[in-house]
């Protein structure tokens, strides 16, 4: 099965916990680690289904609204609590590194 | 059963009601029963004043899922990250019913974000079994179904992306149902798999779910996969009206015979689910075996597919505008504060999120997300032949009797049994319905039917009569 030609290692969480933004300590890097080598086996069970080619990535048509201004909000700003808002800003950490 | 909100709204109109009387007891009974059973991580304390004399609802409490914002009303989503987020605004079901008179009594306890079938992910302790306290109720809408099963509330908002309002209502032996994918605005339900989203009505008997959900299904502008009502009334009528047993004789019936005889079904529920077919045989209903394998990897499909959409909606959980904040933004860069506030998430949540990101990266797309759209689109096109010619897909609601509140869900291939049939409707936005038919000692058993787009108005009308017949 696919799985067994993933190399399913250290590198590897390292690399899941960076593309998704989330600090995983070692205990939970072992079990991430466990638990993907369960969850992938599983999942690889469809590999072997005859699907067809469409996809379906959405069940609803969908309707767009008209493209006019309506009474929302004029920043955003308004939905968000003011304890984060300085001088009409939200405080966010620098995005450069140095 | 009649419809014991329709009675109180009834009775409020003629005078012959007091409108503080259906909140009153509600919070009385919550007070009580919440301590034991873990039901709310938000309960209110007191009675609103000037409560509503008319409208669809006035005077009823409402519970409310803890991922449908609720303006001025903390919504964590059973998160330490939002732990105490108060939203600015209402989502659209919440406007409605508190237009129509609803009293919002609570937010209820769930699963981190939706993600878990147990209850027990949330970060606020797990929601035990009204009916056995050992046992689990379901999730991830286990606060709500658990209210209406305990009492509090006749009526409850659920959300359902993979069967997370009809397992809880299956697993505490009330009605659940899951509409069609658009019936039901979206806006302002926190996303988890947005394609297979969807608000559900939880309730004590057949009429409150009709009655609940005529109110809530309606177009809403704000929500671009929102479709509307198409029933006009009907649903409103079937909720007042007796049960029509003609409803039974108009369907076919249809169950397919991998979700029944599932290596790790319960062979005394499968007895038990027999058992209540005959019944329906013998009031007329026509019912047939159809044998479908593929049916069998519908979870799998599922969780590719969710695990994907996850870590793409909960991307936005970064500390800066909203959720707690571990640390100060002055005192890191953008991605070591990002990293540091998301460790917040719950384990359930963070494997999921990471389980996506896997998914979706070079490589792996093609072969495990490409793929699990094309095997949705072929069950798909094969649910629709079944579906074909007025038939309807029945299964058990739960294949297995609730499991115990410590069983440790981390291998996921062991809970197939219970997802299957439930997914399979989230999978091809097709209305669900869980419809409890009886007992054994304290386990609840539950027929689920999965109809056509936009049939809940026959889903409705069979478990009015269902209702009556196993009562």
């Amino acid at each position: 099965m696919p799985t067994e030609n993933i190399e399913l290692n250290e590198e590897l969480v390292d690399k899941l916990s960076w593309l998704s933004r989330i600090k995983l300590s070692e205990e939970e890097k072992i079990k991430l680690l466990a638990e993907i080598k369960i969850i992938l086996s599983y999942i690889d069970e469809i590999l072997t289904l005859e699907a067809g080619s469409e996809e379906i990535t959405h069940l609803a048509q969908g309707r767009v609204r008209e493209d006019i201004k309506l009474n929302s909000t004029e920043t955003g700003m308004e939905l968000l609590h003011q304890s984060i808002i300085e001088d009409g800003y939200v405080k966010a950490p620098k995005v450069y590194k140095g | 059963m009649k419809s014991r909100v329709l009675s109180f709204v009834e009775d409020l109109r003629r005078g012959a009601a007091d409108q503080y009387k259906y909140v009153e007891k509600a919070l009385e009974e919550a007070a009580k029963k919440d301590p034991k059973f873990n039901i709310f991580i938000t309960l209110k304390g007191e009675i609103p004043e000037n409560l509503a004399l008319s409208g669809k609802l006035a005077g009823v409490p409402v519970a409310i899922k803890d991922n449908i914002v609720t303006k001025d009303l903390r919504t964590t989503c059973a998160s330490k990250i939002l732990e105490n987020f108060v939203p600015k605004y209402s989502a659209t079901v919440v406007k409605i019913i508190e237009k129509e008179g609803a009293v919002i009594i609570g937010k209820t306890n769930m699963d981190e974000f939706a993600m878990g079938a147990l209850g027990t992910t949330s970060a606020f302790g797990p929601t035990l079994n009204p009916l056995d306290v050992k046992l689990s109720p379901g999730g991830s809408s286990s606060g709500s179904a658990a209210a209406v099963s305990s009492g509090i509330v006749d009526i409850a908002l659920g959300s359902d992306t993979g069967g997370s309002v009809r397992l809880p209502a299956a697993w505490t032996g009330v009605f659940g149902l899951k509409p069609t994918y658009g019936a039901v605005s979206r806006f302002g339900l926190i996303s988890y798999a947005d394609s297979m989203d969807q608000i559900g009505p939880i309730a004590s008997t057949a009429s409150d779910l009709a009655y609940l959900y005529s109110i809530i299904s309606s177009f809403d502008p704000l929500d671009p996969t929102s479709s509307g009502n198409p029933w006009g009334n009907k649903i409103e009528r079937i909720a007042r009206e007796e049960p029509d047993y003609d409803i039974l004789r108009s369907i076919k019936l249809k169950v397919p015979k991998e979700l029944v005889e599932h290596p790790q079904a319960d062979d005394s529920i499968v007895k038990e689910f027999s058992r209540a077919l005959s019944k329906l045989e013998s009031e007329g209903a026509e019912i047939s075996e159809i044998s479908e394998p593929s049916l069998l990897k519908v979870p799998q499909v599922y969780y590719i597919i969710a695990f994907s959409e996850a870590s793409s909606n909960l991307a936005r959980f970064d500390g800066v505008r909203y959720g707690s904040r571990v640390i100060m933004p002055e005192e890191v860069d953008w991605d070591t504060y990002y990293m540091e506030n998301r460790a917040l998430f719950g384990w359930e949540v963070k494997r999921r999120i990471m389980l996506g990101a896997f998914i979706l990266s070079k490589g792996y797309y093609e072969m495990y997300y490409s793929m699990a759209l094309k095997a949705r689109g072929m069950i798909k096109s094969k649910v629709e032949q079944m579906l074909s010619g007025g038939g309807i897909i029945l299964t058990p609601g739960s294949p297995i009797p609730p499991l115990p509140i410590d069983y440790d869900a981390t291998d996921l291939s062991r809970l197939n049994a219970v997802d299957a049939p439930l997914m399979l409707a989230n999978l091809t936005g097709l209305p669900a319905i869980t419809i409890p038919v009886g007992k054994r000692g304290s386990i609840p058993i539950s027929i689920q039917l999965i109809g056509s787009p936009w049939s809940e108005d026959i889903l409705l009308s069979i478990a009015k009569v269902t209702e009556e017949i196993f009562g």
